[in-house]
């Protein structure tokens, strides 16, 4: 019966010592995700307005194959919208923890650059094309907000 | 006096409560994300077959398929990240707790 108390003391002093050393530790909680950065999701919404509204403006003001449609006339807004895109890689890439979102980022950029390239080299792009490369857009940013969000549900 | 099966129950229970409602809302995306890769998959076919897209066209972006999806993967690696960050914090706030409440 005295050995059963004294074990018991023991177990106790064991697991209070051990809370202690945990409690030292608790200032540092476990983190496996950076902050939620709320200026990071608003230039995900920005980016992503930005490639829905050139698709939108080309399939409405320019048809295929004609002059309306050619490269020059969209030269400006690839570059503004890659540098958005640059944008958010780098401030993504910079933070810790952050390899998932940094990876999506930089998934939108490499299609970025391959979308306008090719638009570069045929000199022109096709109704279908700016269709599907308008809905890739939208998913790869429905997914790269979506991870944004969750790092606010990790807190 | 620190009971540690109470710590431990309060610790499963803290657990469980945190993974019963976000694994909810992680099925939920992982069925979204299933349902859009049919759709691209669906709107890249259709594409094809009217003449949209050029053979060359159609076979690049069947390649980029597999970077969106990839993509996808990671929104649900960071969910599950989420998850286990919360879990985890959550079980050593009431070890806390309790450690605390004792030394008081």
């Amino acid at each position: 019966m005295k050995s059963s108390i004294t074990c018991l003391k023991m177990r106790s002093i064991i697991f209070l010592f051990s809370a202690a050393i945990l409690l030292t530790a608790a200032s540092c909680a476990v983190r496996l995700l950076p902050d939620y950065d709320a200026s990071l999701a608003e230039e995900i919404v920005e980016a992503s307005l930005m490639i829905d509204r050139f698709c939108a403006d080309m399939l409405e003001f320019s048809r295929s194959g004609t002059e309306e449609r050619a490269y020059h006339n969209f030269a400006g807004a690839y570059v503004e919208i890659e540098l958005a895109l640059r944008s958010l890689y780098l401030k993504n890439s910079v933070r810790p923890l952050n390899r998932h979102s940094t990876r999506i980022c930089e998934i939108a950029l490499d299609l970025w650059q391959e979308y306008r390239d090719e638009h570069k080299e045929d000199g022109s792009i096709s109704d279908g094309e700016i269709i599907i490369n308008r809905r890739y857009f939208q998913d790869l940013f429905k997914s790269m907000l979506a991870a944004e969000e969750w790092k606010e549900r990790a807190q | 006096m620190f009971d540690i099966n109470e710590a431990v129950a309060r610790m499963i229970s803290e657990v469980k409560k945190i993974v019963k409602n976000d694994w909810k809302d992680i099925s939920g995306e992982v069925t979204d994300i299933l349902q859009r890769r049919k759709e691209r998959l669906a709107l890249l076919t259709d594409l094809y077959i009217k003449g949209e897209l050029t053979e060359k066209r159609f076979l690049s972006r069947l390649e980029n398929e597999k970077l969106i999806f990839e993509a996808e993967m990671h929104a649900i690696a960071v969910m599950k990240k989420a998850v286990a960050q919360k879990a985890a914090n959550a079980v050593i706030k009431v070890l806390r707790d309790m450690a605390k409440a004792v030394i008081r």
